[in-house]
């Protein structure tokens, strides 16, 4: 047996009797298991009642009866954000965000129906997830596996007696690496695979999607392994080891994350709702509408264009085309609040990024949450796309009234037959190209620490061959 | 005891693994008190912004009716006129304890059209991205960081001294075990305590003036110390047991990471699995089905619009109120079992949290401050509770035909919410219950021990 193979199987041994680890490890699996099961019913109930109130929705919306276009505007539709099969390995802002817009007439809506609102428990770390398992407790783990690898054999006295055997320094710290890479492996893998597998299960998978966040967790606990080897080389005892590893931990973890989003909030602040809607709501009326203070210019440029010299004479609707003109004017004032709103939400991202000088976390979630679909970039596809489809459907009815509802106005109904032509809300995710665009800087970060890492570990192995000598 | 207790203070001071900590500890707490700060001001800007909005809209609406030109085919329209800005009182603490002041409304405007249901669907616009990961605020410090940092600090408190052989020499220089231990626990609570409380101090004196926040922080504090007070008894009884170092480390740390991250965790899962919420998109497309199957056209949405003449007009806002009606009655049994849901999670929840010494001070802290779930779900309560007062007023005038005149201003509901604030004394009690029963056994251990052992 070579000699990275008996250390790995004397270390396998060791951890199996240590009933603490073996506590910790089981409590790990037990959670990760719940957390696959909890996920997999969150996504399938979400599916399913989203496919029910889409059905039933649609049936209310087609069976309206005949009635003004404009009447239907203002009772118009939903768009309900779809949660994909990696909702179930990384849940991401799910909760925080909303996953329903109203597509009314007048008003572009944010989203609402976080599930946020109706828990009452958050978590001092994350959502409860595989991802929020792998990305908090694992490191946890490895930390308690790996603090005493080198640094017990240091306490116990074995080390000289390791390094005077003439098995090298060099082929220790492999044997250790490996060690602790194979118990990682065991542990990790097995949660990664149910999970993917629960994924898979859950709906449509894109195998490439799925490989790339396995890659991208295979990295993140590659670089814990190697920093806390590293550090039980360097500590002079297994106690030390596993408190510089916790308070590491803690560090990186725990405290870096929620630095950048408090930094971030900081730095480029969002406005109060309070804030925002009043905004709006003042640049929407300093615009001449042309129900009230533009109503005479656009008369007069409505009916220039038709050759007309009454609006009775229109051979169009003119209220449909009042309707139609309001939303150009409403549209423009969104397109520059909401685009400032996104612009800052890119803006805080940016700022959190700082934080992965200081912890490969940020970089790992920002990752994890776009192969799985759930990050931030994708609710804002996702609102901007309900906000086009929106406008389409709008002015879809107001043509209706326009060309349909000459001298009639406002008492003008369209034919029930209509309702069916609008076409329902579908929400295109981002192809994997445009999510890999997204988060290239977090791949490159990651692949950093790895390599940071690697240094790290060799040049603390390096220590061990001046021990030795 | 006291010079072994300067001593010890005084090498921890020179020990840069001690530094480092608390290192940590001072860039949490700046970040704590920054973002307190900044929440702070944010929250008392909008509220006043929203204060000074219902000011507005209170004279914009007196001066409607004490308008004696205006013609009655305008006046009829009054009750959908009617605005009333809701505002919840700023939390005493909502610098220090952020708990859910950051997701949940403070505010929100009220109007004959809005719905239980869609009172507060306006008011997220912060980013989820921020949300999912959490801010640092002084009682995340409090009740994740510093019990870490304080079981770091204790490493050193004995049982490395048993492991090493020096334990008889060095209580034999203390005079006995229970000094020795007492000397060094009381150094490094102070180091990681007494930052904390300087931060609150900075926080109370750059804040605005609440009603109630200096005998909240006061209380808030007496929590803190207490919470930290039992990582502290926790830890002395560990080391008086006859384990290694490492032992005790691991111990502690796992203890910390149970009962802060993984039980946490686990209660989440077990609340939202006893008392699921029913469906928000069940909840709209009932809503929508009740509108669509009692309106015909445009009665809904522009009363001004649908008519020019006087019973015109009453029709429009008649027809109006009755879809709003029919919505309520459709809606009524899922929004009572949202209600029923949430109280029942908050049950849950709340039982479970006495398994958790983490979850009772975070709950404690949160209570005090004034932003825990309890005071979220009463303003919503009462939020709705008035929008149905204010509803029904208005909509009396619709269904009489009548004309609201100013003498009719002094009838109309008035918000005047105040959240009842219970002390978490049972929480207090338990803590201090726990840090006292752990700190006098391990302190008999301690005083048991002889040179021999």
């Amino acid at each position: 047996m070579s000699i990275t193979g008996a250390i790995v199987a004397k270390d396998w041994t060791e951890l199996r009797r240590d009933r603490r680890v073996v506590i910790m490890a089981l409590m790990v699996l037990a959670l990760a298991a719940t957390a696959i099961l909890t996920s997999t019913v969150r996504v399938a109930s979400y599916e399913a009642d989203r496919a029910a109130t889409l059905e039933v929705d649609r049936g209310t919306w087609e069976n309206q009866g005949a009635r003004n276009p404009h009447a239907a505007a203002h009772f118009a539709k939903w768009a309900f954000k779809p949660l994909t099969m990696g909702a179930v390995l990384d849940p991401g802002i799910a909760s925080y965000s909303g996953s329903a817009v109203w597509m009314e007439a007048h008003n572009q809506n944010p989203a609402v129906a976080r599930p946020i609102d109706d828990q009452t428990i958050i978590l001092p770390s994350g959502e409860f997830s595989i991802a929020w398992v792998l990305q908090v407790l694992m490191p946890l783990l490895i930390a308690v596996i790996a603090a005493g690898a080198v640094a017990r054999e240091r306490e116990r006295g074995t080390l000289k007696l390791i390094l005077a055997s003439g098995s090298g320094a060099g082929a220790f710290v492999r044997g250790k690496l490996a060690s602790v890479g194979v118990v990682t492996a065991v542990l990790a893998g097995s949660v990664i695979m149910v999970g993917m597998v629960a994924a898979a299960s859950a709906g449509p998978a894109n195998p490439l999607m799925l490989a790339l966040w396995l890659i991208a967790y295979a990295a993140f606990l590659a670089i814990i392994v190697l920093g806390a080897v590293a550090v039980s080389l360097r500590a002079r005892s297994s106690g030390q080891a596993l408190l510089v590893l916790a308070g590491l931990w803690l560090f990186a973890v725990v405290l870096v994350p929620r630095a950048g989003a408090a930094v971030a909030e900081i730095a480029a602040p969002v406005p109060s709702s309070e804030q925002f809607w009043a905004d709006i709501a003042a640049a929407k009326a300093a615009q001449p509408s042309p129900f009230s203070t533009g109503r005479e210019a656009f008369a007069a440029e409505v009916m220039a264009q038709y050759g007309v010299t009454r609006l009775e004479d229109l051979p169009v609707s003119f209220g449909g085309l009042q309707l139609e003109e309001d939303e150009r004017i409403g549209n423009a004032v969104y397109d520059e609040h909401f685009g400032a709103l996104f612009a800052l939400y890119d803006r805080q991202r940016a700022v959190m990024r700082w934080g992965n000088l200081l912890s490969p976390l940020p970089a790992l979630q920002n990752l994890s949450m776009a192969l799985a679909g759930t990050d931030m970039p994708q609710q804002i596809a996702f609102q901007r796309q309900a906000e086009t489809h929106r406008r389409s459907m709008v002015t879809q009815l107001n043509s209706d009234m326009i060309e349909h509802g000459a001298g009639a106005g406002f008492d003008y109904q369209a034919h029930e037959d209509l309702w069916a032509e609008v076409e329902d809300f579908a929400f295109a995710p981002p192809s994997l190209g445009e999510v890999l665009a997204s988060v290239w800087a977090d791949a490159l970060i990651l692949l950093a620490w790895l390599a940071g890492a690697t240094v790290f570990a060799l040049r603390s192995s390096r220590r061990l061959l001046a021990e030795g000598a | 005891m006291l010079r072994l207790a300067v001593m010890e203070w005084r090498t921890q001071l020179r020990d840069r693994a001690v530094l480092a900590l608390l290192a940590v500890l001072a860039g949490a707490l700046v970040l704590a008190a920054a973002n307190g700060r900044v929440l702070i001001a944010a929250q008392s800007e909008a509220r006043a912004a929203a204060i000074t909005a219902k000011a507005e809209a209170d004279t914009q609406f007196a001066e409607r009716l004490a308008n004696a030109d205006l013609p009655p085919e305008d006046a009829i329209l009054s009750p959908y006129r009617m605005r009333q800005v809701l505002v919840a009182p700023l939390p005493p603490l909502v610098d220090v304890s952020a708990g859910r002041a950051a997701l949940d409304p403070f505010s929100t405007t009220l109007s004959m059209r809005a719905r239980a249901d869609t009172l507060f669907q306006r008011r997220s616009l912060d980013n989820p991205e921020l949300l999912v990961r959490g801010g640092v605020d002084l009682g995340f410090v409090a009740v994740v960081l510093a019990p870490l940092l304080l079981i770091g600090l204790l490493y050193g408190l004995f049982a490395a001294d048993r492991d090493s052989g020096t334990a008889p020499l060095i209580m034999a220089q203390a005079g006995s075990p229970v000094a020795l231990v007492l000397a060094r626990m009381i150094p490094r609570f102070v180091l990681i305590f007494g930052p904390i409380a300087l931060t609150l101090g900075v926080l109370l004196m750059t804040g605005p003036e609440v009603p109630g926040r200096g005998q909240a922080a006061a209380l808030w504090l007496v929590t803190a110390a207490l919470y930290l007070a039992v990582w502290m008894a926790l830890a002395a009884w560990v080391h008086s047991r006859d384990v290694s170092a490492e032992s005790a480390a691991f111990a502690l740390v796992a203890a910390w990471a149970l009962f802060t991250l993984v039980l946490p965790a686990a209660f989440a899962a077990i609340v939202q699995a006893s008392n699921p919420p029913p469906s928000r998109f069940e909840q709209i497309a009932a809503a929508r089905a009740a509108e669509v199957a009692s309106t015909e056209n445009y009665e809904n949405d522009h009363p001004d619009l649908a008519s020019s003449e006087f019973q015109g007009r009453l029709a429009s806002i008649r027809k109006t109120w009755a879809v709003a009606q029919a919505i309520e009655v459709a809606g009524a049994p899922l929004n009572a079992r949202f209600a029923e849901r949430l109280a029942g999670q908050q049950r849950v929840a709340e039982a479970l949290a006495w398994l958790s010494p983490a979850l009772i001070a975070k709950g404690a802290l949160e209570q005090i401050a004034g932003t825990d779930a309890a005071t979220a779900q009463g303003f919503r309560a009462a939020s709705e509770a008035h929008l149905s007062a204010f509803r029904s007023f208005g909509g009396g005038f619709v269904e009489r035909g009548a004309i609201m005149q100013t003498g009719d201003l002094a009838q109309m509901p008035r918000f005047d919410w105040e959240p009842s604030r219970h002390m978490p004394w049972p929480s207090l009690a338990l803590l201090a219950l726990l840090a006292g029963a752990l700190m006098t056994s391990a302190l008999r251990r301690f005083g048991k021990l002889t040179l021999a052992d």
